[in-house]
């Protein structure tokens, strides 16, 4: 569980100050979001939607590209935030910090162990900054028809088609 | 009680007219003939010629339910094929007062008509034709299910549907409880039960109905109906609930008047206090008091300007005005810092609950995603050592269903959470909103007030000003309070009449004493049946534990019986359950026709134990001397056949291969009369 160690130090300040912490085990179940089924099917989806083809080498994607496409898939509410800062001007003044949405995505480290897994698994390979199919890449494109025809993970699907039709940049992707 | 007399199938074909026929007696019979010879053609001519095909799940006067034999190819013999032109089957229905009926329908030609033939003491006594199946029950003169009825004897019953309309039972709704089709009838209790006619609870009143427990429908209908009426008392309880908190929030009252809860909850809060009560004790708001209280105010005003006079020297009326102007512009000011706020987490509170919509949703969807192991990564190996890869390694985590789950809770009860902060921001927003409606209104007198005094010249002039606004003011509060009682009044009147309409359906019918002996029969009978038949979990012992639950599902002791036993005991247990229903139906209470039809008991199951058991079944006294009619067509073996009749079982073996036969077509007359040793007609092989 990922929070664990940090609620057992907060147990152990509660404790010192001489408060009486009360655990309720049935509130500290993680999130969706750290688990790995859930997050190799958004990685496996946005793969399969946005990657390339490049022959000989099979279809390719920027790992920063795909990176930003899964942590927004993940977050749809964040659609028209990725959608205005894509279309902002570079003096453009925007509602939220750019900075802040790039140390967001940039600092999601369960993808890198997600890409770490699936290279080791043999679905995708890295090759420099790009991500590139692997020889159990099949395995990809089979999480994501499974979950399609079981109508499963919708919004996460829209999001990620919605992403299509907007430009990530290079700005977007590696800062100004 | 009525019997099968016989079923045939007759038709034309390009090689000439062809038949087949069965005359059936009373009481058990088994009609033993091999696989194809067309055994479930007589069945099925049974059901058409009812007009109940929607049982087999197609449309009306559609007669795709029978073989190509009569529809499209008559196999004559090994090989060999005649088209069919024309074919129609007929059943006689013989009643036990001496009426005999003979139900005659097309199957090839115009299948909306069956041709009803009636005869009384020998005699033919009308032919009719008669609609099968549109408007079949309800048209009176040419329904045939409307006939069959009043031929029967039987009462005509109005259940209520999904749509909240009322509905007929239907021949076809009592049918799939003594009509076992090959297959499809039993693979469940009634498992050929229309459900398309959206009729509530058919199954449990297709029973009551063989039953003869016409009131316990009644009381079945009456109770769902008061149901339905209940659910639209709350919706109306939840209205009126609404307006008196719209009431309360637009003047900045608070009142516990709320329309949750059961009917009997609401009536009796509802009637313990009258509004006007309730903003009382709740609120502290007594309308006739403040009304009362302001027309003295204003009486005493207009005396104390009529008779005593201003003070001449009392220059004050100015000074307090203005004050009492920034007053309440201070006012306005913090209640629209305080809306702006409350906006601002309303619009964050809806974004959140959103954001838990989504999340509840893919975990969800995570969960479904794990339990049926769609796409998942089950077997993770590393490609180049080929050992399982670990994804602690990685440092990730692979979440149980059962953690899934959990957090599934956690965040329906955060969106509960949610929801109930986003319902008091409105209501904050309301109370805050109508509060400084009635700040703008009292500013704006203020205001008015201050204009007039700062406009009249003199002291005694800007008291009188002053005393003149005041005395506005006072009579504007009246005229509010009077909207507000009047509105009081008009939701208390809809509260009583509410109170009054909500007690007359609270009181639910029930169904009489007669109803549980009738019941007791059936279960009785349904023991005795399941024992006879051998079922492996129902013995002598252990039949007391069995019971009927509220659907008349058997249970034995806690289990639905259904979910216990072999495979081949379902089938013992739909026979016990159609046979246990027609011994009990048809004691002179009940309503049950006297017919059981069983087509393949045997095929269900081909374990040679089943089948002994079956065997040991049709001769024992149980099935041999039932008072009804129990036809099954089966494929015995010929010691089998031999055995049973030695038991005095009557058993059927219909000659040939085939049930329809080619018929001699009689050859047209000749005027020289033909030799004695020709044949008279021409029979094709």
């Amino acid at each position: 569980m990922p929070n664990r160690s940090a609620i057992a130090t907060l147990s152990e300040l509660l404790e010192e100050s001489h408060a009486k912490p009360k655990m309720r085990i049935e509130r500290l179940a993680p999130s969706a979001i750290y688990d790995l089924d859930y997050r190799v099917f958004v990685v496996a989806a946005a793969f399969e939607r946005h990657a390339k083809a490049a022959p000989p080498i099979g279809r390719r994607i920027h790992a920063t590209r795909l990176k930003l496409l899964q942590f927004i898939a993940i977050r749809p509410r964040l659609l028209p935030v990725i959608k205005a800062w894509s279309t902002a001007k570079p003096d453009e003044e925007l509602t939220f910090t750019t900075q802040d949405l790039r140390r967001g995505f940039l600092g999601d480290q369960m993808f890198d162990s997600v890409v770490a897994f699936l290279v080791a698994r043999g679905a995708l390979e890295w090759m420099d900054t790009q991500l590139v199919e692997g020889k159990n890449a099949v395995l990809l494109s089979a999480i994501h028809t499974a979950a399609i025809d079981s109508g499963l993970f919708e919004l996460e699907r829209q999001t990620i088609e919605a992403l299509r039709g907007i430009k990530l940049t290079v700005r977007m992707l590696e800062g100004e | 009680m009525i019997r099968l007399g016989h079923i045939a199938v007759r038709g034309q074909c390009t090689e000439g007219p062809f038949a087949g026929t069965l005359e059936l007696s009373k009481g058990l019979q088994v009609i033993s003939a091999d696989n194809a010879f067309g055994k479930s053609l007589a069945v099925k001519s049974v059901a058409w010629c009812l007009g109940v095909e929607p049982i087999f799940g197609i449309f009306s006067n559609d007669a795709t339910c029978f073989p190509q034999a009569v529809l499209e190819r008559l196999q004559l013999q090994e090989g060999l094929f005649s088209d069919v032109l024309s074919s129609e089957c007929e059943i006689g229905i013989v009643h036990d007062d001496g009426r005999k009926l003979q139900l005659t329908r097309a199957i090839k030609g115009d299948t909306s008509t069956v041709i009803v033939r009636e005869e009384a003491e020998g005699q033919r006594v009308r032919e009719s034709k008669l609609l099968a199946r549109r408007e079949t029950m309800q048209d009176e003169t040419g329904g045939l299910q409307h006939f069959l009825f009043t031929w029967l004897g039987w009462p005509r019953v109005k259940v209520p549907t999904f749509k909240g309309t009322l509905s007929e039972v239907y021949l076809e709704n009592l049918v799939p409880s003594f009509y076992i089709d090959q297959t499809e009838g039993w693979t469940e209790l009634q498992a050929q039960q229309i459900g398309r006619y959206q009729q509530l609870e058919i199954k449990e009143i297709a029973v009551e109905y063989l039953l003869g427990a016409v009131d316990a429908i009644n009381a079945r209908v009456a109770q769902r109906q008061s149901l339905q009426q209940q659910a639209a008392q709350r919706e109306a309880a939840r209205s009126i609930a609404e307006r008196v908190n719209h009431l309360a929030d637009w003047r900045d009252w608070s009142i516990d008047w709320s329309g949750n809860g059961s009917i009997t909850d609401i009536i009796k809060r509802w009637s313990a206090q009258s509004l006007r009560e309730a903003f009382k004790k709740d609120a502290h708001v007594d309308l006739p008091q403040t009304i009362s209280s302001l027309s003295q105010r204003v009486t005493r005003l207009r005396e104390s300007l009529a008779k005593d006079g201003v003070d001449r020297h009392n220059t004050s009326a100015p000074t307090e005005l203005s004050q009492r102007a920034i007053d309440l512009k201070q006012r306005r000011h913090a209640l629209n810092e305080s809306l702006s706020t409350l906006r601002i987490q309303k619009e964050q509170t809806d974004e959140l609950l959103s954001s838990l919509e989504h999340r509840i949703q893919s975990a969800s969807d995570l969960l479904r995603f794990k339990n049926t192991g769609i796409g998942r990564l089950d077997h993770i190996e590393c490609p180049t050592c080929h050992r399982d890869l670990d994804p602690a390694t990685f440092a990730l985590t692979n979440q149980s269903a059962q953690s899934v789950g959990v957090h599934i809770e956690s965040l329906k009860r955060d969106r509960e959470m949610m929801a109930s902060n986003g319902h008091s921001i409105d209501t904050g927003i309301r109370t805050t909103r109508a509060t400084l409606q009635a700040l703008d209104v009292e500013l704006r007198e203020a205001e008015r007030a201050l204009m007039n005094v700062t406009a009249a010249a003199g002291a005694e002039r800007e008291q009188i000003a002053k005393i003149v606004a005041e005395l506005a003011s006072l009579e504007r509060q009246i005229d509010r309070a009077r909207e507000a009682m009047a509105e009081m009044d008009e939701i208390q009147a809809d509260i009583n009449r509410w109170i009054a309409e909500a007690q007359s359906s609270v009181a639910l019918p029930t169904s009489s004493v007669d109803f549980s002996q009738r019941m007791a029969a059936f279960l009785d009978a349904l023991r005795k049946y399941l024992i006879e038949l051998q079922h492996s979990e129902v013995s002598a012992s252990s039949a007391a534990s069995l019971s009927l639950d509220e659907l008349y599902v058997p249970y034995l002791d806690t289990r639905r019986l259904r979910s216990l036993g072999s495979a081949s005991d379902h089938s013992r247990l739909t026979m016990a359950y159609a046979l246990g229903l027609a011994a009990a139906g048809t004691r002179p209470t009940g309503l049950h026709p006297g017919l059981v039809l069983l087509d393949e008991p045997l095929q269900q199951n081909p374990d040679p134990k089943h089948r002994t058991r079956f065997m040991q079944f049709l001769g024992k006294d149980l099935a041999r001397t039932a008072s009804f009619q129990t036809i099954i067509f089966t494929s015995l073996r010929t010691d089998e056949v031999s055995s049973l009749r030695k038991q005095g079982v009557s058993v059927q073996t219909p000659p040939g291969k085939k049930w329809l036969q080619l018929l001699p077509v009689p050859k047209p007359p000749n005027k020289t009369p033909a030799p004695p040793s020709e044949p008279q007609g021409d029979v094709k092989s």
